[in-house]
């Protein structure tokens, strides 16, 4: 179902009615020359690929955005408030809102990081907040949190100013929230955080399916763009191995890279794109790392059932915002009811993300039912299943008019001296009709995201 | 206005897409101009032309000699000189101008889609135009930045290279070579001037790279660490 046209979207309508409509195809060219890229592996290729663009930006009415935020900062505050917890005292699991044992095996957990606390007590210094809008209640609903190395961002920011050099008519004649200030925050949180020394993005390189955005951060933030290779450690602190021949010092490094490939003397011992010993400088408390190690169990699909009581346990407050309905299977009444009526669920395997592992319960095979009931009753703890939403379509144009296709929305926060959250963010859609996978790694395509005010 | 610092990767990428961006444009004027011979006055001269490069190149007739010179299963095809000039920026984007990464791209992006066709004259010469304009913006005199440097010692070195592999003159490198000291001085501190001390050409050239690590210190780390 479509969402119902506001009259901040009848607006753009209104305007783009009397504007040069022959000059959307600018947009695609943009991407093109300028290798906005959100590159694919297919069957060990890589491929070069721009991501696929529609111009019809989501429009979300400033006071509905207002909302949004409160609930999305309320959210961010609690996880982070959660990871500080539970690499400490663990209250939360002493007091029983959250069980032990959902911890413990959470692959995202780190007990050798125990004790462990970062600069300024900051672990979730830029989150990705994914939400999609329920077509039958008409709220927002949270789907998932990505608080280890979210990315997307660079694509609204890029296409927001080739927007406003191709149509300034929307920006002169309507009230659309900037959002150019992103570089500057997140600026401002690495400063933050800074122990002394350079900020640094750390990228895994050219080949990264995401190196448009990593090096686009770094040209926003003024930050060094550095590979693992141009990073050592020495005595506990990290350096950058400069061109000249010199090290200068690195107070706060935004890595691009997962926890499993950051060091290889303290994780996967085979990375050839981490920093040996990164983690030891961490522990020492002499380099700030962005977002924090050990993050991944914060965004478990496991513990995602539990952030709404988090919300309510650290802050004290009722949670603005809700997730969607979700069993776990690990809880035998939860695990009952998933298994009666696994054809109307989706199913998730805990440990992926991208899309991955995501099953919807109405189109698998019996074979394929009876394998994924056998594979939850074995264990239980890898699974989640949650009531499917029927989430809004929204317009966009395809195929020679304007069709519909599912779409989300990542909103973005930055966690430093405050809490704040970009007045946009990434409108990811479906290419394909009733495809409710909207995932960059999935092939879909994005939209610009427009907080309007009337 | 230095910018932030830059790491040993990144000052090669920078370094080799200045080489590769004057590679491209010198060889494109090179092949443009041996054209001319090739139709009609010296058929061999596209020959001639890439054999100083140290490559053998083979056609038919002049079209023949373009579309070897650009799409060429050979180092000095114009094809593969600009792919690798494109992987080297793509690595340095983010300290590139904008304008000159999206015409390099553009004029790969053409490049790609005209395999199965004719290579123009009319095309190079834009190609020609286009890489005038990508080197015209990296040698601005306004902009001082350590990458813009970088990029101009790559161009520097490759102009010394090719200078020395076309015309194979040592006494025509003087002034190249001042200019290298000059930028390198800059751009290392410890870095020392050098001069021209053989009249053997190969030698010369493998003693350059031997510069460029002086200046591009990849494996040394120095005690004078800044905190």
């Amino acid at each position: 179902m479509i969402e119902p046209t506001s009259p901040e979207l009848q607006k753009f309508y209104d305007i783009f009615d009397s504007v040069d409509q022959t000059k959307v195809s600018e947009f695609k060219e943009f991407l093109e020359t300028n290798a906005v890229n959100f590159n694919l592996f297919k069957d060990g290729n890589f491929i070069e690929r721009s991501f696929p663009f529609d111009m019809i930006p989501r429009i979300i009415p400033k006071a509905e955005f207002d909302t949004l935020e409160a609930g999305i900062v309320q959210r961010v505050k609690a996880l982070n408030a959660f990871l500080n917890d539970i690499y400490t005292d663990q209250k939360i699991l002493a007091d029983g809102i959250v069980p032990r044992e959902y911890v413990d095996s959470a692959k995202g957990f780190l007990p050798s990081f125990m004790g462990v606390v970062p600069p300024k007590a900051v672990r979730t210094h830029i989150s990705g907040i994914d939400l999609v809008k329920d077509a039958v209640s008409g709220k927002w609903v949270i789907l998932e949190d990505n608080l280890r190395v979210p990315s997307g961002v660079s694509y609204p920011l890029t296409i927001r100013r080739a927007f406003r050099h191709t149509y300034p008519e929307f920006f002169e004649l309507m009230k659309i929230s900037k959002i150019k200030q992103y570089g500057d925050e997140l600026k401002a949180a690495m400063d933050y955080v800074n122990t002394g020394g350079i900020n640094v993005v750390l990228t895994p390189g050219r080949y990264n399916s995401a190196y448009y955005e990593h090096s686009y951060l770094a040209k926003i933030t003024g930050a060094t763009l550095a590979q693992g290779d141009d990073l050592l450690v020495e005595n506990n602190e990290v350096f950058l191995r400069a061109y000249n021949g010199e090290n200068l010092r690195v107070g706060a490094i935004y890595r691009r890279l997962d926890d499993d490939f950051l060091d290889p003397e303290e994780f996967e011992p085979d990375s050839l794109i981490g920093v040996p010993h990164l983690a030891s400088a961490y522990r020492a408390g002499n380099v700030a790392i962005m977002n924090g190690i050990g993050n991944g169990v914060a965004d478990d699909k496991g513990i995602y059932y539990f952030v709404p009581q988090m919300v309510k346990y650290y802050l004290g407050e009722e949670p603005i915002l809700s997730n969607a309905p979700t069993y776990l299977p690990y809880y035998e009444k939860d695990r009952k009811y998933v298994l009666e009526n696994i054809d109307k669920l989706v199913i998730k395997d805990v440990a992926e993300a991208g899309g991955y592992g995501v099953l919807f319960g109405n189109r698998l095979s019996p074979e394929q039912r009876a394998e994924i009931i056998k594979m939850i009753e074995d264990d239980p703890r890898r699974f989640i299943a949650q009531e499917v939403i029927e989430f809004y379509d929204l317009p966009c144009m395809m195929e020679g008019g304007i069709v519909p296709r599912k779409a989300d929305l990542r909103a973005y926060v930055i966690y430093g001296e405050e809490v704040s959250v970009s007045m946009g963010g990434l409108t990811r859609y479906a290419m394909e009709e009733g495809n409710y996978l909207v995932n960059s790694s999935q092939g879909g395509g994005f939209k610009d995201t427009w907080v309007v005010e009337l | 206005m230095n910018g932030a610092p830059i790491s040993v990767n990144t000052a090669q990428n920078l370094y080799w897409f200045g080489r590769y961006v004057q590679r491209a444009q010198t060889l494109l004027v090179g092949i443009l101009e041996s054209y001319d011979y090739v139709i009609d006055r010296d058929f061999d001269e596209g020959k001639n032309f890439f054999a100083k490069m140290g490559i053998d190149i083979e056609y038919k007739n002049a079209m023949d000699f373009l579309k070897a010179g650009v799409y060429g299963s050979h180092v000095g095809s114009i094809e593969s000189i600009i792919k690798m000039a494109r992987e080297n920026a793509i690595a340095t984007r983010h300290l590139l101008d904008e304008r000159g990464f999206a015409t390099l791209n553009k004029i790969y992006n053409h490049l790609m889609i005209g395999h199965n066709r004719a290579v123009s004259p009319t095309y190079l010469q834009e190609t020609i135009d286009n890489f005038s304009l990508i080197l015209g913006i990296f040698s601005s005199e306004l902009d001082r930045t350590r990458a813009y440097q970088l990029i101009r010692f790559g161009q520097q070195v490759e102009r010394l290279d090719l200078i020395l592999r076309l015309y194979g003159e040592l006494d025509m490198a003087a002034a190249d070579i001042e200019t290298i000291n000059a930028t390198a001085r800059q751009l290392n501190r410890h870095y020392r001037p050098f001069n021209i001390t053989t009249s053997d050409i190969p030698k010369f050239l493998a003693f350059l790279n031997n510069v460029v690590d002086r200046v591009i210190q990849n494996d040394t780390v120095m005690s004078q660490s800044q905190h």
